[in-house]
């Protein structure tokens, strides 16, 4: 009987569960959970593919695992991430979509809501994560969320205050730290 | 750099924390005077108005904290309201309108993945529910049903999207509730995002959409510091067609104290659960293929025990404690494939605690799954004056899955022959309500 609705998962490491949660977990729920887990994310996968969005894009990093994702934001114009490319990562809980997925920055970023390792600070990925959100409409947050940093949390609070008091520092900063990724 | 990184780090840490959860999703019922004792030392009005609720509402069921506690009451509460009002036909209204439904999803723009799953769960969970009726195993499939992390998710978050469908199809009615935001805002903030707890507007939007519409109404109690020798009640009132209030609804009760609700149940809607309609003279054996039927074994085996149905007052049980050492005998294919498979009253009435006619009824024994050997402890431990079903079953399962520490020690733990012996039945002394295995399995041996 597994809950992990509750659990944060933005605080375990990607794709690792934690011993409690195996610890929890009993097999027959697993395989219930699994079963709808796999069937939503086939889902979306389907709708990715059928309306592709400008801008974004996602799609599992290996066929053999529907939990794990690879996805791509392109900065948005008129931002000091213009014609950049991000590439991030998608975790999906083995109780998606009832706990939001482990969304990480694989691509160095500098923004105020996102820390060095990756990691991103967004409501919608923590307490307010609904199942009404699916891939698509984290990305589309996550891009606008890149032209709109929320400053009053910031994880990188360098990042939060030269937003503000030197547009152009922040801006020579995003690419300083902005490298591409090989391909995998 | 690094140690800003750090303080980010300890920073996100802490604001992060979720004290770990605990509990089943849905407790067995208990009672009130349990309230009582767990506020003896609490603030004077807290121990007025908790001494006072046994007298008004005899039981009450703990909801897990996590946030959906009020929706998952809610939802469960409207479940056991359908089963204790115990009309199929109204069942299969409800799963109607449900199905109807869904077009306001699509009319408030819920994106079709959002819901085409979860309502599948709530149907099946409905077409269960009008399928054991009218006679009803008292709720504990329910039980099971919402106890399974992924059925209670799915069954929890169904109604949060019929309400928020309900308020932002009526925004302009709930834009008054809501000074501050918009309904939009409000439910993809407040109703739509698991583990934000239920609030007034959603309640009374919930109550709208669907509860009330049903025919149940909703009662708050609320268990506070306010000024006040009992809980505090706040109705959500069924009404008529002239707009009346009706009495006579079936209600579900939530004990509110603040930031948690539970459900709460006066001493008639226990009694109306426990008996299965009595118009009906024939006792159903529970078909072992329930819609979940991994969630049921599952969540008997973690939160809950058969023994809840023994803090029913009138509904009498004698719960083998050592049933984990019982050998598993897989149900018989006739068992499992016949739901509907009846006993004849003559062995399910009072009459049916005589060891000779249970022993020697043909009508009881062509009903059993052939095993080797007569089992007529296994067959039926619970006996009430009522007919009542048992999913024994369930307990078997239960049994073979996870076996239970017992309090048997050597010596008053008989062996399976005389585990099995009639004779149990023809002990003066054997009171099922009263029966523990030790004690009374002693009392076997001396005779």
């Amino acid at each position: 009987m597994a809950d992990f609705a509750m659990e944060d998962t933005q605080n375990s490491a990607p794709g690792q569960p934690t011993a409690h949660e195996a610890a929890k977990l009993s097999s027959t729920s697993r395989r219930q959970d699994a079963q709808s887990v796999t069937k939503r994310l086939q889902t979306e996968l389907r709708q990715l593919m059928l309306s592709s969005t400008p801008g974004v894009s996602a799609f599992p990093s290996l066929p053999e695992n529907l939990l794990n994702w690879t996805a791509t934001i392109a900065g948005p114009s008129d931002t000091p991430y213009a014609n950049l490319i991000f590439k991030l990562s998608f975790q999906f809980p083995a109780n998606y979509p009832y706990a939001p997925p482990t969304v990480l920055f694989k691509t160095p970023i500098y923004h105020p809501n996102v820390d060095f390792s990756g990691r991103i600070c967004l409501d919608i990925l923590k307490d307010k994560w609904s199942a009404v959100y699916n891939v698509q409409s984290v990305l589309l947050s996550l891009q606008s969320l890149l032209g709109e940093p929320n400053n009053a949390s910031p994880l990188n609070g360098q990042a939060a205050e030269l937003w503000d008091s030197d547009p152009a520092e922040f801006e020579r900063l995003v690419l300083t730290r902005h490298q591409d990724l090989e391909e995998e | 750099m690094a140690s800003e990184q750090e303080l980010a780090d300890m920073e996100r840490m802490s604001s992060d924390y979720v004290p770990e959860i605990t509990g089943p999703f849905v407790g067995k019922q208990q009672s009130t005077q349990a309230l009582v004792a767990e506020y003896a030392q609490a603030d004077p009005i807290y121990v007025h108005k908790t001494k006072a609720l046994p007298s008004k509402y005899s039981h009450y069921r703990t909801l897990r904290g996590d946030g959906n506690c009020g929706w998952r009451a809610l939802a469960f509460g409207y479940f056991e309201a359908l089963l204790r009002i115990g009309d199929k036909a109204k069942v299969r209204t409800e799963l109607t309108k449900l199905q109807e439904y869904i077009k306001r999803f699509e009319s408030v723009g819920f994106p079709d993945y959002a819901y085409e799953d979860i309502v599948d769960v709530t149907f099946a969970l409905l077409e269960q529910t009008a399928a054991s009726l009218p006679n009803h195993d008292g709720g504990a499939a329910l039980l099971a049903a919402f106890n399974d992390g992924a059925t209670q998710n799915s069954l929890t978050f169904h109604f949060r999207l019929i309400t928020a469908a309900w308020m932002k199809s009526h925004d302009a009615f709930y834009a008054d509730f809501l000074p501050d935001t918009d309904v939009h805002t409000y439910c993809s903030t407040n109703i739509e995002p698991f583990s934000v707890e239920l609030e007034h507007v959603g309640l009374q939007a919930l109550a709208t959409a669907l509860i009330n519409e049903a025919g149940i109404a909703i009662e708050v109690l609320y268990l506070d510091r306010s000024v006040g020798e009992e809980v505090t009640p706040h109705k959500f009132s069924v009404l008529d067609a002239d707009g009346n209030v009706v009495d006579s609804a079936s209600t579900i009760r939530l004990l509110y104290r603040p930031g948690h609700y539970d459900l709460l149940y006066k001493a008639e809607d226990i009694a109306q659960m426990a008996i299965p309609a009595l118009s009906n003279p024939e006792i159903r054996l529970v078909s072992n293929t329930p819609m979940f039927p991994a969630s049921a074994t599952t969540a008997y085996s973690q939160t809950t025990d058969l023994d809840v149905l023994g803090d029913i007052p009138g509904f009498t049980m004698g719960m083998p404690q050592s049933f984990g050492s019982l050998p598993y005998h897989p149900p018989s294919e006739s068992l499992r494939s016949s739901p509907q498979k009846t006993i004849s009253p003559a062995t399910s009435t009072k009459e049916g605690l005589s060891p000779s006619s249970q022993a020697t009824s043909p009508a009881s024994t062509e009903q059993r799954p052939p095993e080797p050997k007569p089992q007529p402890m296994e067959r039926r431990f619970l006996y009430t004056n009522e007919q009542l079903d048992f999913d024994l079953h369930h307990a078997k399962a239960r049994a073979s899955t996870e076996p239970q520490p017992t309090n048997f020690t050597r010596e008053d733990s008989p062996d399976m022959s005389k585990r099995e012996d009639p004779a149990h039945y023809t002990n003066q002394a054997f009171q099922p309500q009263m029966w523990r295995p030790g004690r009374d399995y002693e009392k076997v041996e001396r005779l």
